[in-house]
């Protein structure tokens, strides 16, 4: 089994898709670089425009007087204690602005891996994925080589095992890959590490408001490592789907187009019948992990991480099941 | 060569895999607390390595004056370049006046509303504070007026109406609640000056007088309330008295808003 699977893993690298996804990330992060990158400065510029300030260093005096405001606010005994936590929070991260002297209208290096795995959780990331995955026994099926796996005295579902775990590995490769990618590219466009600045997280959805009352900061390397972490759950569960997709049609196009369409289109139906409960069990709505932890309200009330981690792995297994279904009593003609 | 780097690639990625694996794990188990929560209610903070500094309460002097601050962002300064708003301003002048430390709590927030400021007023915990005050600044109002600004402009005659109604039971609610923690201390109560970020059209020039002539009439008619009018101040110098957001007064507003108090008030201390 390990020399199956070490196989399979060889034949996807071999195949060069996995480099032209390394070709994908590298254009497209350093568009997103750049593109970040010159955004902020021209609000910083307006920014300074606007209150009259030349001096970049004045960040400082701006960021001391938000930070006297909130501490005046904390003194407050109108605030309510829900109130009061969201302003701790972010007293605490001025304070660490102040400390660490980093001016907090600047964007730094692990600001931006965090962002794009934001950005990219619910399409980039599962195009990548479908890219991977999408010709992992289709191509087999296209170039005929299917036959021959066929006739090695290997049981149909060890074959499809492997395949299945090789593609497992390189989802987190892919993960991987995307870290470093962006932490290269970021690190030379932005310069600044940023790792240990505290970032507000703690955000719940309860009965469609955005509950603060447990809301808390952690660094942002931590930050960072729970963003990639949901990219993987998303990347093993479109990875899943993907492969069923694989096993049931023959070409590889068509494999990828019926992902991707699916992908899309789901996406698209949310945003129109977003109040029909059944929408919520689409893997589409699920896909936004990394909102739960960014505080971004959902399209769709009543969703939670857990839940949506169970969705996507719910398609996932199904997927599985209907992948291992089909191949092993599938009939290999032509 | 060759041979031997394709032979590689599969122990290098099996062994990236298993040791990227705790980290992956760790990220989600740390993605459901923080989703989840931890105790209820309290802050869970990691250490981040900056700590917090203690917090800096002044120590409450029993000597001396003690003044406190109502109301919304105008009580609270915001737009003031120095941060202190008319309430602070007000503050050192008047530890000048009377020689003596003045002991200030500023307890306005952003956006307040009437009846919102009529709720904290009713909070039990603040009933001490109100009952040790000798003077009590308020700046309320504004927010109410300006919420008919979004509305067509024949509606907003009757929205004016059923919010000022609403106005004048909670000032009388505000005035009685003040008097019975609180039968001596001085109120000093501001008119409003500017409804609108951009102008003001007449109409709403005449509804913000008509305000200020209903505040007036029931502050005076309570003994050591003095309503402070502002209007007049503004009238000619808007642009130089407004900060950046157009619709607060700057620094050199809330000075002249504190020397007005100061000027009124001067009397009673003699």
């Amino acid at each position: 089994m390990y020399n199956l699977v070490g196989n399979e893993v060889y034949k996807i690298i071999m195949k060069k898709r996995l480099w032209v996804i390394v070709g994908i990330l590298l254009i497209l992060i350093g568009l997103f670089a750049y593109g970040e990158h010159y955004t902020r400065e021209r609000t910083q510029n307006q920014i300074a425009e606007r209150i009259g300030i030349d001096d970049v260093e004045d960040w400082r005096e701006i960021t001391n007087q938000q930070l006297m405001d909130l501490e005046r606010r904390l003194d407050n005994p109108f605030i309510p204690e829900e109130g009061r936590a969201g302003i701790r929070v972010r007293a605490e991260q001025l304070r660490y602005y102040l400390a660490e002297d980093i001016n907090p209208t600047t964007f730094s290096a692990a600001q931006f891996i965090s962002n794009f795995m934001e950005q990219s959780i619910f399409l980039f990331l599962p195009l990548l994925i479908i890219l991977l995955a999408s010709d992992i026994v289709s191509k087999e099926a296209t170039t005929g080589t299917i036959k021959l796996l066929m006739t090695r005295p290997v049981p149909r579902w060890k074959i499809l095992m492997s395949k299945l775990l090789a593609l497992t590995i390189l989802e987190m490769i892919v993960i991987l890959l995307m870290a470093t990618i962006a932490l290269g590219i970021s690190y030379i466009t932005f310069g600044i590490g940023g790792f240990r600045e505290p970032v507000i997280t703690g955000f719940r959805v309860v009965e469609g408001e955005l509950d603060v009352s447990n809301i808390q900061t952690v660094s942002r390397g931590t930050y960072i490592l729970m963003t990639y972490s949901l990219g993987y759950v998303v990347a093993f569960s479109i990875g899943k789907m993907a492969l069923m997709v694989s096993v049931l049609v023959k070409s590889t196009a068509a494999s990828i187009g019926i992902m991707m369409s699916s992908l899309i289109g789901g996406t698209f139906l949310t945003f129109f019948i977003s109040d029909w409960e059944i929408t919520r069990y689409l893997f589409n709505v699920n896909l936004r992990l990394t909102d739960f932890i960014s505080g971004d309200l959902q399209p769709v009330e009543g969703l939670s991480l857990g839940f949506s981690i169970t969705i996507l792995l719910l398609w996932a297994l199904a997927s599985t099941v209907a992948a291992f279904g089909v191949f092993s009593y599938k009939d290999i003609l032509d | 060569m060759l041979k031997t780097i394709k032979k590689l690639f599969w122990p290098i990625t099996l062994a990236s895999v298993i040791i990227a694996m705790p980290f992956f794990i760790f990220g989600i188990l740390q993605s459901f607390q923080v989703t989840q929560g931890a105790a209820e209610g309290d802050l869970v903070t990691e250490d981040t390595g900056i700590v917090e500094e203690p917090e800096e309460r002044e120590e409450e002097k029993d000597e001396g004056y003690s003044v406190i601050t109502l109301g919304d962002s105008l009580a609270r300064g915001t737009g003031d370049e120095e941060n202190l708003g008319f309430a602070g301003r007000t503050v050192t002048k008047l530890e000048d006046l009377l020689d003596l430390p003045v002991n200030h709590n500023n307890y306005a927030v952003d956006g307040l509303r009437t009846s919102e400021m009529l709720e904290l007023l009713n909070d039990q915990d603040f009933a001490e504070e109100l009952e040790k005050a000798q003077l009590i600044m308020i700046s309320i109002g504004g927010n109410d007026v300006r919420s008919i600004q979004g509305l067509p402009a024949g509606e907003r005659e009757e929205a004016y109406r059923e919010i000022e109604e609403g106005y004048r039971e909670d000032l009388d609610e505000i005035i009685l609640g003040i008097r019975e923690e609180n039968p001596r201390a001085l109120v000093v109560f501001l008119g409003l000056y500017n409804l609108d970020y951009t102008g003001q059209t007449p109409e709403e020039t005449e509804l913000l007088l008509r305000w200020n002539a209903v505040t007036y009439q029931k502050i005076e008619g309570e003994s050591n309330f003095v309503w402070i009018p502002v209007y007049d101040l503004f009238q000619f110098q808007l642009g130089e008295m407004l900060s950046q957001d157009q619709l607060h007064p700057n620094g050199l507003g809330y000075e002249k808003i504190a020397e007005r108090i100061i000027e009124v008030i001067t009397p009673y201390f003699q």
